[in-house]
């Protein structure tokens, strides 16, 4: 039967030959397209999917974000937890103000801060400026760009100098925007891990900090009348061009962070 | 009903005969099947792209398969000639996606092509008998004449390079031909037959083909094109390779 069989190896050749894909590259480095490319590449990048999410989501309340939406942001460092909430006081197309009751690890415990549609526009574009960068150099990395709704990116920074180095530290952030239609953008300020490795004659000592937020009870946002002090969300649009360790992309001036 | 089902088991592409060698020059017919390789000659509509060039006039590859039945005539001696008539087709189709670099994740081309010729064919061969002590061999020349089409078709898109300074623009080229030919064929060969009745053959056939009409359609970079040959008188010379299996019977 076996030699028989060979009577389909015409046929079998045939089916073989059918259809031929294959993947080219049509410039490489030494291109005079090259830089041209990359610059292509930016600017698909920017125009992704989630970025235009993102632009849409500034109408804060077309967009669908109701008053007293409560949050919970969960800080853990190492076997330690501690809660803070957050809720939206109020919301309209062009401004969004959020309270947060936070009375471990911040400078104010009460506090409040509201977003325009400029600072929406500046995170837009320091994350951009990352997560799309020309020469991302390894350091830059990200997840979700053609999702409607979440996406995460991450950076890598750390101060040692040369190879023969024993004392530097290394930072690692990843921030992670959650569902859009439920988590407005500056939530992002409350919604990452950062890890620090400090080497001490290349003995590593790490620690990790991871800040996660989830919906929960309008209950668990009853501030009752207390005073609320504004603070600020700070946006730092060329932070990824920074080598500097503590260069963030967003943060909140009352939350310390390693 | 389990012994009929072993049996059509044990038969199951069990082709030949035993004592086939005793009746090797019986006039038997014959089923074959092979695989072909095919040099086609067309003329696609002349472009220069960034990252594509098509000739006015070009070789085209076409991978196939031919089913033939036939009848074997001995006359004299180990002399014998073979009528058959087979049916043909080819097709090669390949996608080539081009994308930016190799560190740089756009895909900024695409070249498709989707090649098919089809046909029926009537030969004849004359072929000499060696009959060795494992089996036989027998080589052969032929001559045929048949009729086909091919139909090829080619897209190709690129998108240009916006940032590029001066800009580099997109490109489009999509055409497709359909065209109808009479061929005469000679064909050397040699096949290897098993006291069994198997046949193994390899061929090499030249096809001086007469292409008798072509529509050819399309468009260039946006601009439309259509043209009708009915009338055509044009003369390409195709090759095959082919490679077959098969049993007399």
């Amino acid at each position: 039967m076996i030699k028989n069989i060979l009577i389909l190896l015409p046929l079998i050749l045939v089916f073989q030959s059918c259809l031929v894909s294959e993947e080219v590259f049509l410039y490489d480095e030494d291109s005079d397209e090259y830089q041209a490319l990359l610059e292509l590449e930016q600017e698909q990048c920017k125009a992704s999917r989630i970025f235009d999410e993102m632009e849409d989501s500034k109408l804060f309340a077309t967009y669908g974000y109701d008053v007293n939406t409560c949050y919970k942001i969960t800080r853990t460092i190492g076997d330690s937890d501690s809660e803070t909430y957050i809720k939206i006081h109020q919301v309209n197309d062009a401004t969004l103000t959020l309270r947060h009751k936070c009375s471990s690890n911040c400078t104010v415990t009460y506090a409040e801060y509201t977003v325009t549609a400029t600072d929406m526009d500046n995170m837009i574009l320091a994350i951009q400026n990352g997560v799309c960068a020309l020469d991302k150099d390894d350091r830059y990395t990200s997840s979700g760009l053609t999702s409607n709704s979440q996406m995460s990116f991450s950076d890598y920074r750390t101060d040692k100098e040369d190879d023969d180095d024993e004392d530097y530290i290394e930072k690692n952030d990843t921030f992670t925007v959650k569902d859009l239609a439920d988590f407005p953008l500056p939530l992002v300020a409350h919604s990452f891990t950062r890890k620090v490795t400090t080497y001490d004659d290349g003995e590593a000592d790490s620690d990790s900090y991871t800040y996660t937020i989830s919906e929960t009870d309008e209950d668990d946002c009853d501030f009752g009348s207390n005073t609320f002090t504004t603070v600020t969300l700070n946006i730092n649009t060329s932070a990824y061009s920074s080598d500097n360790l503590d260069s963030v992309p967003i943060s909140m001036s009352h939350v310390s962070t390693p | 009903m389990l012994i009929s089902s072993s049996l059509s088991a044990k038969e199951f592409l069990e082709f030949g005969e035993k004592d086939f060698q005793s009746k090797i020059k019986k006039n038997n017919w014959l089923v074959d099947v092979s695989a072909q390789y095919t040099q086609y000659e067309a003329n696609f509509p002349e472009y220069s792209g960034e990252h594509i060039k098509i000739k006015d006039t070009d070789i085209y590859e076409m991978f196939g398969v031919n089913v033939g039945i036939g009848k074997e005539l001995y006359f004299f001696d180990d002399f014998a000639l073979s009528l058959k008539t087979s049916l043909f087709y080819g097709e090669n189709k390949t996608e080539e996606k081009g994308t930016a670099a190799k560190d740089i994740d756009i895909d900024l081309s695409e070249d498709n092509t989707d090649y098919r010729m089809f046909g029926a064919l009537a030969s004849l061969n004359l072929n000499y008998l060696i009959e060795a002590s494992w089996f036989n061999i027998q080589p052969f020349v032929g001559t045929g004449l048949g009729v086909g089409i091919g139909e090829l078709e080619r897209k190709y898109t690129f998108n240009g390079i916006s940032t590029a300074s001066p800009a580099i623009s997109a490109e489009t080229y999509e055409a497709s031909l359909r065209e109808e030919f009479t061929f005469i064929n000679s064909t050397v060969g040699v096949s290897f037959i098993s006291k069994e009745g198997l046949i193994s053959s390899i061929k090499l056939t030249r096809m001086d083909t007469i292409k008798s009409k072509r529509t050819t359609e399309g468009s260039i970079d946006g601009t439309k094109f259509k043209t009708k040959e009915d009338d055509l008188d044009e003369q390409v010379t195709n090759y095959m390779a082919s490679i077959g299996m098969g049993f007399y019977f």
